[in-house]
């Protein structure tokens, strides 16, 4: 009597779709080894389907089969695969250049809100700043400590003031020391505003209303030697683009503290996700303004003294950003990525 | 041999495709070590760039130099790598480990600059108060001073407050470290035999017999069949444990053990994998044992 032969169904499933997985296990191997650049154009076009299908097939032996070597096979399979297929295949420069073309404005115009309210942090603590100590110039040194203040106190006299805006520089190699100096340390507040954001934005506020304080105590000191003028025009060359760049940092903070604080539909984990990685990239990207500031600060201003020169420069750098910010990918997202 | 009982800590990605992928979290302590190696690596290319701006031409450009290349170098280390290395810095490579999204997207370079910034606070923040506690506030008053401590220690044990072991980077980016999924040999067929089906009486089992074990022992079996298949004497154990356990004829126990556990294999599998076609999946073998069939 003949035994009926078993047919395995899962048996088939794996015959029939065997091939495929195998391609994409040497694919995967290939790139695991040796990085996507070196797959041909061919094989890594034909990436995206192979792993696809195996995914799919995944889903079903999840569901019709019992071997637990061809189910283990497809989950280490597919996982190595999805790191693979979703993976960033460009350099660091030109994931850089594609983010600062389209996705840094892009991301600044979605924080337009938080860029409001920390703009007006830093605006407030300004002008109570400066009022405070216009009424009652003792107050300045209960904000600004004495090494910051380097003598641009009440009590100095009108001469020493305005050496300090035009006393030039005529080493120039210092100032390559004194800008990267300068770059390096806003960046890290800057960096450092955001990465308080965290605890419900707080620590921003205060950060960006002290640093107001001490902008608008010490416009109160040259205001009352009637050097108005000639400060704004010695601070806001570079102060356009740094303090822009203290606002935008400040506002990712403040972004990422109301992610947390309120995260509407989504899950507070989820929320956070989502509006961290955007608060992420601006920092990076602010990053780049830092530098440039520091560049304008530390050899700019102190090489121009002509207060027209120093004006037409705060003018332009204040209409090149709003044009970029403003301007750059209006559409929006039509250069996002293709699904792989 | 098995390692299906050993409890892994797991997560379940959901890629866009729609099929939950498994990952496995990675466990703190390889963090750490992981960290330590990238630390080294900064520490060492430091010195270099510091040396290098010793060298150059006059003081002040050597200064220049050696600041711009320490901060960028500091901050921006493990972003290059992780951008470059797709989630995998050189310490994390080394142990096998990598960053992906937990959302189950690519890996965006903003979530990277995100998880790495977040460092500025996590290490720099517990380094300082642990060096000079004196130059975060101060002249603050004492009860501020025990809060600012109280919150960078939350900072630093963040990994160990939740369960996917995520730093506050983690949560702010929305990235998962997971051991880098390794690599499973696609093996033959468990139930492949030295001789095709033959027509033997003896190898057949009754729906009651095949109903006794559940998934969990199937695979037990097939892990039995696939690597201890030269090991005579285990064959003869397990084939004698499952013959009592299903009540098997005893008039055929001259079977060889072999034959009789890869028909056996085959035809529970076939059965268990119809009944969870029907929607019954059974983990478990059911308590008891059945009376021989006489």
């Amino acid at each position: 009597m003949a035994r009926p032969p078993i047919e395995l169904r899962s048996e088939k499933f794996r015959a029939d779709r065997e091939k495929t997985w195998r391609e994409l296990e040497g694919a995967v191997n290939r790139i695991e080894q040796m990085g996507p650049a070196r797959l041909s154009r061919q094989a890594l076009a034909r990436l995206p389907r192979l792993y696809r299908a195996t995914l799919s097939s995944l889903s079903v032996a999840r569901s019709i089969s019992l071997d637990r070597n061809v189910l283990d096979y497809l989950e280490s399979l597919s996982a190595r695969a999805f790191v693979c297929v979703y993976s960033n295949k460009r350099s660091p420069m030109q994931a850089c250049w594609r983010y600062l073309r389209g996705g840094y404005p892009r991301a600044v115009r979605a924080l337009a809100q938080p860029v409001l309210w920390s703009a007006a942090f830093l605006c407030i603590g300004l002008a109570v700043g400066f009022f405070v100590t216009v009424s009652d110039p003792e107050r300045f040194y209960g904000f600004v400590s004495d090494d910051m203040a380097a003598g641009r106190d009440p009590a100095a006299s009108r001469e020493l003031l305005e050496s300090t805006l035009y006393e030039s520089n005529p080493k120039t190699e210092q100032l390559s020391a004194f800008s990267s100096m300068l770059f390096a340390n806003n960046a890290k507040v800057g960096i450092l505003c955001f990465a308080l954001g965290f605890v419900a934005g707080l620590p921003v506020f205060f950060l960006l209303l002290y640093n107001g304080l001490i902008i608008g105590a010490l416009a109160a000191v040259f205001h009352l030697r009637g050097l108005s003028l000639d400060l704004w025009g010695w601070l806001l060359p570079h102060g356009i683009t740094e303090l822009l760049a203290v606002v935008l940092c400040g506002a990712a903070g403040l972004s990422i503290g109301r992610a947390v604080v309120f995260p509407g539909r989504e899950t507070r984990l989820e929320s956070l996700a989502i509006h961290g990685r955007r608060a992420g990239g601006v920092v990076g990207g602010t990053v780049l303004l830092f530098l440039m500031a520091g560049l304008i600060e530390g050899f700019f201003r102190q090489l121009v003294t002509s207060l027209t020169m120093r004006y037409a420069l705060a003018i332009g750098t204040a209409l090149l950003w709003t044009a970029y910010f403003v301007l750059v990918d209006r559409d929006g997202g039509s250069s996002e990525e293709p699904a792989p | 041999m098995s390692t299906f009982t050993v409890s892994r800590r797991v997560r379940r990605i959901v890629p866009p495709e729609g099929v939950p992928l498994t990952f496995e979290i990675s466990a703190t302590g390889e963090r750490l070590l992981a960290f330590l190696i990238d630390v080294v690596v900064v520490g060492v290319v430091c010195l270099v760039a510091a040396l290098l701006g010793g060298l150059a031409g006059s003081e002040s450009l050597g200064t220049a130099f050696a600041i711009l290349a320490l901060f960028l170098i500091t901050n921006f280390y493990f972003i290059v790598f992780e951008i470059r290395g797709q989630g995998r810095t050189l310490g994390k490579r080394a142990l096998g480990l990598r960053v992906i999204d937990r959302r189950g997207g690519a890996l965006s370079g903003e979530a990277i600059f995100a998880r790495n910034f977040l460092r500025q606070v996590e290490i720099l923040g517990p380094l300082v108060v642990v060096s000079a506690p004196d130059a975060l506030w101060p002249g603050a008053a004492g009860w501020l001073r025990v809060c600012g401590v109280a919150w960078l220690v939350v900072f630093a044990v963040m990994p160990w407050l939740n369960r996917d072991r995520m730093r506050v980077g983690d949560l702010v980016a929305g990235t998962l470290v997971v051991k880098s999924p390794l690599p499973v040999a696609l093996a033959q067929g468990a139930a492949s035999r030295r001789r095709s089906p033959v027509a033997d009486p003896r190898y057949r089992f009754s729906a009651a017999q095949l109903g006794v074990y559940g998934v969990y022992e199937l695979q037990i079996l097939e892990d039995v069949l696939r690597n201890r298949r030269q090991d005579r004497k285990a064959l003869e154990t397990v084939c004698a444990k499952i013959q009592s356990k299903i009540g098997w004829d005893p008039t055929h126990l001259d079977v060889d053990p072999l034959d009789f556990l890869t028909d056996f294999y085959e035809a529970q599998r076939a059965q268990l994998e119809a009944q969870m076609l029907m929607g019954e999946r059974r983990e478990h073998k059911k308590t008891g044992r059945l009376h021989p069939r006489r």
